[in-house]
């Protein structure tokens, strides 16, 4: 059995480890960023829950108030990915021991695992090669162990040696570390912790933090780095055969020992060679045997490596030029969003009723759309006074269509002319969007009264410019009933949007019904996909 | 808006989608990042076109300025993966790229406990 004492002895005598040796991680630190600090996070992110232990060492607690002492101090304390991983993993073995005394060898193994879980969990893409598979690979290897035994200190082994194999595994799993000749810093510093946790297992007592950490070269691997460029010098020329039957396979056997990339092309009485080599002029001497030489060109591809590398280049970043106009609307529903699209807008803000997109997001809007003149449609009243902000911000032109509504912004698309000047625009715009009006069918979210009808919560309401004009509980009735109210002598075409909650026959039913009562008018429907409004009619 | 690298061998043109997907795949990898944000609403599809929603970008004078709008999972330092974040971003773009980041904005719009 474990208990809170012993895991909290394995934690500080591990986090000595990590403190003895981050002078090493620090050194093997290549990836993501090579700054050299994986060991200074790790042995910071670390002391908090040496410190933590150390308190609790004075009076004995359960282990899983320890485990969640140390988790919480870590995280707390977590600096850098790997620190932050770090403080995963112990997460993960708190949330195992939770609420236990102490632990059994079974129970520990499964830390193991809990703790890799917890530590993948917090990320989309996990890079492979790093702390997190070495974690993962010997929760594995424990799971895989524990089926046979019983010992807590054989279990502890297991850990360290697996999760050794597979931190030797990583170069190979990651490009970077093999460049470079190491293995992974933040899967070494884990390997660490756990060595420390078993030395206090196997011998009883805490492993003592050194004075002076000394540099330990032991885990750099035989890898050659700088692998693109294996050979100094790119050969070329053209040979002249002296004779049609030289034998050009013994020249390519020859150099084909001494370079990479060659290519030696045999044709009839010239032969063309490129390789590359560190010994060009034993190339050269070779051929010099089949025949006299032509246009050789010898380049030192390092220096042209280093020149690339060396040599900055400028970087500007330019814009596209502008548009003449540009058209930015507010929608609220992925129908209304395809109808602007088709109308010609070139961005479309996701927004409405219960969702109004600040100024910043329309200032952004307006960079993005990047034209002379930009026509802002808000749509909505509550979004007026934030377009008319992202107005005065913006460098650009920018007009406001004080649309109210969406069906009002439809209406004023309609009326856009890309040939016409933009006063002219502005001013038919505005036009046909004050000849609309419209209202929208929707629920009550509680008990009201409003312009005289009494309205209980979870009715449905049909409100128009005036306020609510009718409630009611069946949706088609209550949207006639404001059709009716909005319809006057001058109406000519009634245009029904229908929103996310409503089926298309029913909005074709009720643009039936429309049509029965008013022969002389066109009904027209459409799929508006607005959120909260059941429908939204226009008139005009 | 595009990237324009002049180099002693002619030009490179780096649109804005290639900055703004690149920066997204980055981030993905980044530990602590279960997901990004787009106008409030959490995006967890692993599908690139979807994330870079999250991933805003503009010129601060011949310079890159990143608004990177993230899901993180509960239970981590906010502050230091934001930390680390900013680093690999910086680094991965500066290096992939060459383009010059002038400052990446960390916003965390929620967290989620990811099971």
């Amino acid at each position: 059995m474990l208990t809170g004492l012993q895991y909290a002895k394995m934690i500080i005598s591990g986090a000595n480890n990590l403190i003895n040796q981050k002078e090493l991680l620090n050194e093997m630190n290549v990836f993501p960023v090579p700054d050299g600090d994986t060991g200074k996070n790790m042995s910071m992110s670390i002391s908090g829950a040496k410190k933590v232990a150390e308190d609790i060492l004075d009076g004995q607690t359960d282990i899983g108030n320890v485990a969640d002492k140390v988790a919480m101090a870590t995280l707390r304390g977590a600096r850098g990915n790997s620190g932050v991983i770090l403080s995963q993993l112990l997460r993960g073995f708190a949330k195992e021991m939770k609420g236990k005394k102490s632990i059994d060898a079974k129970t520990f193994a499964k830390c193991f695992s809990i703790a890799s879980q917890t530590a993948y969990s917090a990320v989309m893409k996990p890079t492979e090669g790093t702390i997190l598979t070495v974690a993962r690979q010997s929760s594995e290897a424990v799971a895989e162990f524990a089926k046979t035994s019983d010992d807590i200190l054989e279990i502890m082994k297991k850990a360290v040696k697996s999760a050794n194999i597979s931190l030797s595994h990583t170069p190979d799993l990651l490009p970077k570390l093999k460049a470079a000749g190491v293995v992974d810093a933040g899967g070494k510093g884990w390997v660490v912790l756990l060595e420390g946790m078993l030395f206090f297992l196997e011998k009883g007592e805490i492993l003592p933090l050194e004075e002076s950490t000394t540099l330990a070269d032991t885990s750099k691997l035989e890898t050659t780095a700088n692998e693109e460029i294996t050979f100094t010098y790119c050969t070329e020329f053209l040979i002249d055969k002296s004779s049609p039957d030289v034998n050009v396979d013994i020249f390519k056997n020859t150099i084909s020992k001494i370079g990479d990339c060659m290519v030696v092309i045999d044709d009839f009485d010239i032969v063309k060679v490129h390789i590359h080599t560190d010994n060009p002029g034993v190339v050269i001497q070779n051929a010099l045997k089949i025949g006299s030489l032509n246009d050789i060109k010898i380049d030192n591809m390092r220096y042209q490596h280093n020149e690339k590398i060396i040599k900055k280049p400028e970087v500007e970043i330019t814009k596209e030029p502008k548009k003449e106009y540009g058209i930015i609307s507010v929608s609220a529903g992925e129908g209304y969003s395809s109808i602007m699209k088709e109308l010609g807008v070139n961005h479309i803000i996701e927004g409405g009723q219960t969702m109004n997109p600040s100024a910043g997001d329309i200032l952004e809007a307006i960079e993005k759309v990047n034209a002379k003149v930009i026509y802002l449609l808000p749509n909505n009243k509550n979004i007026i006074l934030a377009a008319e902000a992202a107005r005065d911000m913006a460098e650009d032109k920018v007009v406001i269509i004080g649309t109210s509504s969406v069906p009002q912004g439809i209406s004023a698309l309609l009326a856009f002319n890309n040939n016409s000047s933009w006063e002219e625009n502005e001013k038919s715009m505005k036009e046909a969007f004050g000849l609309v009006s419209d209202g929208s069918v929707t629920y009550a979210v509680r008990d009201s009264e409003n312009n005289g009808v009494v309205i209980k919560k979870d009715d449905v309401i049909a409100l128009n410019k005036s306020g609510v004009i009718a409630s009611g509980k069946d949706i088609n009735e209550i949207a006639f009933e404001l059709c009716k109210s909005l319809i006057n002598e001058d109406a000519g075409l009634v245009t029904i949007y229908y929103g996310q909650d409503i089926k298309e026959e029913d909005a074709e039913n009720l643009a039936e019904k429309v049509e029965a009562e008013f022969s002389d008018l066109d009904v027209s429907v459409q799929f508006g996909g607005q959120p909260i409004y059941y429908y939204n009619i226009a008139v005009e | 808006m595009a990237v324009k690298i002049n180099t002693n061998r002619g030009q490179v043109i780096i649109t804005n989608k290639v900055i703004v997907k690149t920066i997204a795949n980055v981030c993905t990898s980044c530990y602590g990042v279960v997901g990004f944000s787009n106008n409030g609403r959490t995006i967890k599809k692993e599908n690139i076109a979807q994330l870079s929603k999250g991933v805003k970008i503009r010129a601060n004078q011949s310079k890159l300025v990143i608004d990177l709008h993230i899901v993180a999972a509960y239970g981590v330092n906010i502050q230091s993966i934001s930390e680390s974040i900013c680093r690999n971003v910086k680094y991965e773009i500066q290096h992939m790229m060459g383009i010059e980041v002038d400052k990446v904005i960390v916003h965390i719009d929620n967290m989620v406990e990811k099971e």
